[in-house]
């Protein structure tokens, strides 16, 4: 967040769009669970114990019911709820497909959560001008992608209106607060709303008679930094709807890979290897973009029945060609069931990347080759298998 | 409780526990010295509770009783005055009263009741050993104990009684992991000792008894309840044994003799401290090279440059070559007392093996560094 990248968003007026996925958690069981449709679904923790509300379907709302309250509160408010325990491997699966429509757009792409993230548009991948177009798209994507999620999208010029414009218009609304448009949205903009702004300096600020946004311009900077302290700063520019915070994507490149899906299943091996050998020409060149060495190699295999299994080896010189890729990756192949089942798809990707500032401490200390059934002791054996 | 006591006597005895005594700890008494006056003596205990000490010294007992002092504080009052004698005297409150009869102290003190209760050393079953037999020992063992903390299982050093050649031997044993120095001793009376199975002395617990046994003579030791106890005149040391998590250290120890060398121990010490110099956390190994009657060392540091020492030997086998950490060679050699060190060479995968002469029953291992 050096100054510098912040100046970049000045030069131009952004595109910067905010993706929030309706009752995320709630939805994903409701999609999963058909019955429990149109009824109050609450997911988090035991209504009976010390958990709190992760998420709540909109049914639940309807009864008071909110994130982060207490469940037993919930309980109470709505005791013919459905109480669920959050499945986050799912929800994490779910997420990851998302990201992927958010990068068919932008790699510019900063997550908050698993069912929030920011998107900078200001230049696309599709070099497409409406942000609103393009935040309708990815809604549409998701719906389609989710089979029926749904998500709002806030469309503005910085991250702080985009993200209060997603949530104005919840479920399944776009909210587009262009420049024009800023001053008016904000100065009608309840205090609590502000990002940053919770119970306790929602109270401050009324106390000091700030009900808006419009409130909240009236006062002057040194009176907002003497009570808000460096918050006060903040205020002050967010109510002019300043903003240059950048999008920054926490992105990185943990694995490189390429993967076909066939027209028909096939069974003959030779036709794999000589797919395979292909795929593994394409990451050669792609780790040679990147300048990268991976020392871990991942063979993907769906079966007909859509069965999908995976088989890796990690190896100790670094891996920067078709060729030694291949190696790994036949002695890989001939531990899968491909042949004896037909196959539909087959990948094969590298990670594991080398640390360049790791690959020049080549010393490694070894460890005494003490037996490791000898003793249980789990110290004792972290200490034996210590790299 | 009230006494005069012989100032140097008492400094002596405050001075052992400085070691012992927690700087900083949860505890504030476990910073502190309890002082039992009885009859015509002072004991003097300190403790971590994980190690015990007790001292006993002759004073003129005026009021019998039991005080707390803080064991830094004494020590530096201690330390400054120069009279002969030295005045403690229990007041109201805790407080207590100091001089050496120029300087006046009145210092606030912890109830002696929050003194942790001690082991009492009686009903061990101890046998004498030759102190320097005990040093010797310990200090060919404990700079391979773990430096890493945190519960670590192997920070102490294995005891055991071991059967060598037919003989009863007491061992020793420590590893970090990447090195293992092992110590097999034999001495009179051995046979009493009551030690069953292995156990872990802490390394704290190891220094201790080194300094306990350094002044020569002899010491006492017996173990009891997880507990080892050595006692010397009237000083006596508890240390509390670790869970013995030990490996299985008998399958690494190797006899191979591929490539044994003889070396003189000063001029190989001298090699690695030159070689030590331009290594550092990250270019740590020194490259060992066998052939035609040299040692040829390496040490290769991309920041810094390299240097490199040629060592004649009497070596003609085929040309062997491994990396090493120097400061794991400099620390076993320096814990032997042979001039001429064997090494036994195997290859880059396997432990450097140390022996001497001189330094009967010990054996040092010494994993390689991958290159």
């Amino acid at each position: 967040m050096g100054p510098k990248r912040s100046c970049r968003g000045m030069d131009k007026i952004r595109k910067i769009i905010h993706i929030d996925m309706d009752a995320f958690y709630a939805s994903v069981e409701q999609r999963d669970r058909p019955e429990l449709k149109g009824k109050p679904v609450i997911v988090g923790g035991d209504p009976n114990g010390r958990g709190v509300v992760a998420a709540c379907s909109y049914e639940a709302r309807t009864f008071g019911i909110h994130s982060a309250m207490a469940s037993s509160i919930a309980y109470k408010r709505c005791p013919h709820a459905i109480f669920l325990k959050p499945r986050f491997d799912t929800y994490k699966s779910v997420s990851a497909d998302i990201r992927e429509i958010f990068c068919e757009y932008t790699d510019l792409v900063e997550p908050l959560s698993l069912d929030e993230a920011f998107l900078d548009v200001t230049q696309n991948k599709k070099g497409m001008p409406s942000a609103t177009r393009i935040a309708r798209e990815i809604l549409e994507k998701i719906y389609d992608k989710s089979r029926g999620l749904t998500a709002s999208a806030g469309v503005s010029f910085n991250k702080f209106l985009a993200k209060i414009a997603s949530d104005f218009n919840k479920p399944r609304g776009i909210t587009v607060v262009t420049p024009d448009d800023a001053a008016d949205f904000i100065d009608r903009l309840p205090i609590r709303k502000f990002f940053g702004v919770g119970k306790v300096t929602e109270g401050k600020m009324h106390t000091l008679g700030i009900k808006t946004g419009d409130d909240l311009k009236k006062i002057d900077k040194e009176k907002l930094i003497n009570i808000f302290g460096k918050n006060g700063h903040y205020f002050y520019n967010i109510a002019r709807g300043i903003d240059h915070r950048p999008v920054e994507p926490e992105w990185i490149r943990k694995s490189i890979g390429k993967e076909t899906t066939f027209r028909e299943d096939i069974d003959d091996k030779t036709q794999m290897l000589e797919i395979l050998g292909q795929l593994s020409v394409k990451i050669e060149n792609l780790l040679k973009i990147d300048g990268r060495k991976g020392t871990t190699i991942t063979l993907k295999v769906k079966y007909f029945d859509f069965q999908c299994i995976t088989r890796s080896v990690t190896v100790r010189e670094p891996i920067v060609d078709a060729d030694t890729i291949m190696r790994y990756i036949q002695a890989l192949l001939d531990n899968t069931e491909a042949g004896m089942k037909k196959v539909r798809l087959l990948g094969v990707s590298v990670s594991n990347f080398i640390d360049a500032s790791r690959t020049v401490k080549k010393y490694r200390q070894l460890p005494l080759p003490f037996s490791a059934e000898i003793r249980s002791d789990s110290l004792a054996r972290s200490l034996i298998v210590e790299d | 409780m009230e006494i005069r006591i012989d100032r140097s006597e008492l400094l002596k005895s405050v001075s052992k526990v400085q070691s012992i005594i927690e700087k900083k700890s949860n505890m504030p008494v476990l910073s502190t010295i309890l002082f039992t006056a009885d009859g015509s003596t002072v004991r003097i205990s300190a403790t971590d509770l994980e190690l015990g000490f007790q001292d006993t010294i002759n004073a003129q007992v005026i009021e019998e009783g039991s005080i707390t002092l803080s064991g830094r504080k004494i020590f530096e009052i201690l330390k400054e005055t120069k009279s002969p004698e030295f005045h403690i005297k229990e007041k109201e409150n805790h407080w207590i009263f100091l001089s050496d009869g120029v300087a006046r102290f009145n210092l606030a003190s912890i109830s002696p009741e929050e003194f942790p209760a001690f082991l009492e050393p009686e009903g061990v079953a101890m046998i004498a050993i030759e102190g320097d037999t005990l040093v010797n020992m310990i200090n060919k063992t404990i700079y391979a104990v773990t430096a890493e903390e945190a519960g670590f299982k192997l920070s102490g050093v294995l005891t055991e009684k071991v059967v060598v050649d037919e003989k009863i031997q007491l061992r020793m044993v420590a590893t970090d992991g990447h090195r293992l120095s092992l110590i097999d001793k034999s001495f009179k009376n051995i046979e009493s000792l009551e030690l069953s199975e292995g156990v872990m002395i802490p390394k704290k617990g190891m220094s201790e008894l080194n300094k306990m046994a350094a002044d020569g003579g002899t010491i006492e030791i017996g173990f009891k309840d997880k507990n080892c106890v050595a006692k010397k005149e009237n000083a006596f040391l508890v240390m509390r044994l670790l869970e013995t998590n030990f490996p299985d250290y008998n399958a690494v120890i190797i006899k191979n003799e591929k490539a044994p060398v003889d070396i003189g121990k000063a001029v190989l010490v001298e090699a690695m401290r030159k070689m030590l110099i331009l290594s550092n956390e990250r270019y740590r190994a020194v490259k060992i090279t066998l052939e035609n009657n040299v040692m040829d060392l390496v040490s290769t540091n991309p920041d810094l440059g390299e240097a490199q020492e040629n060592i004649e030997i009497k070596y003609n086998g085929e040309r062997v070559e491994a990396g090493f950490n120097p400061k794991y060679f400099i620390d076993t050699l320096q814990s032997m007392q042979s001039e001429t060190i064997h090494l036994d060479f195997t290859d880059s995968s396997k432990p450097f093996v140390l022996t001497g002469e001189a330094d009967e029953g010990f054996v040092g291992l010494i994993m390689p560094m991958r290159v």
